[in-house]
């Protein structure tokens, strides 16, 4: 993996109660993402840590309703960062990973680009495009 | 093939509904994550490569998985 970790992605059915309940991190985004039809906030847990994403699907046709509803919520992904949507799309060609779907803007990550890919493990896998690593 | 297809549709989308009825409108359990849990089961079961320009289509029915199967065994 020539990836750099950006984010673990947690499904929960009530983000204040896991707020209230959090061994650590602080809130740094806090939005409702259309497109996945959730609510997404950011804890950030300093330099040193990933990010965690919790998302909290608000209705049936919630992106990760079906995940909430069969799994009561959890670890759902992880999230790479890619320095463009080709070099994304060439990964996913090269590795067999289906496109759940993407390139779409994220609200939670500065309206960056994100696609969410499925592997043969059955594992969801997430990039973001970080403009600021293709002008790097 | 049939009695395959349907042992991964009971399988995959655990419904009440037998595998044979199944479509996209009567079935609570195929939603777009499991759907691609059954594309990844028809290759890996049948052996076949699915496009992903024929993701949309595949998630119909019973019936259509039938003829998409027959059709790309060979």
């Amino acid at each position: 993996m020539k990836f750099r970790l950006h984010h673990i992605g947690i499904v929960v059915a009530d983000v204040d109660r896991y707020l209230d309940k959090r061994v650590s991190g602080t809130v740094t985004i806090d939005v409702m993402d259309e497109t996945q039809d959730a609510r997404i906030v950011l804890l950030n847990h300093g330099d040193l840590q990933p990010i965690t994403e919790l998302i909290q699907p608000m209705s049936d046709r919630a992106t990760t309703a079906g995940f909430l509803k069969r799994k009561g919520g959890g670890y759902h992904h992880l999230c790479y960062e890619a320095a463009s949507v080709t070099e994304v799309e060439e990964y996913f060609q090269e590795s067999g990973i289906k496109t759940i779907y993407g390139p779409v803007s994220a609200s939670a990550l500065g309206n960056q680009l994100v696609l969410f890919g499925y592997t043969r493990n059955r594992e969801i896998i997430e990039f973001v495009v970080n403009h600021a690593k293709n002008s790097a | 093939m049939e009695t395959q297809l349907q042992s991964l549709i009971a399988d995959i989308l655990g419904d009440q509904i037998p595998p044979e009825q199944i479509s996209k409108e009567n079935s609570t359990e195929w939603d777009s994550l499991n759907h691609l849990n059954l594309i990844l089961a028809l290759e890996e079961e049948f052996g076949i490569e699915i496009p992903p320009e024929d993701f949309s289509q595949l998630h119909s029915n019973y019936e259509f998985l039938v003829k998409y199967i027959k059709q790309n065994m060979n």
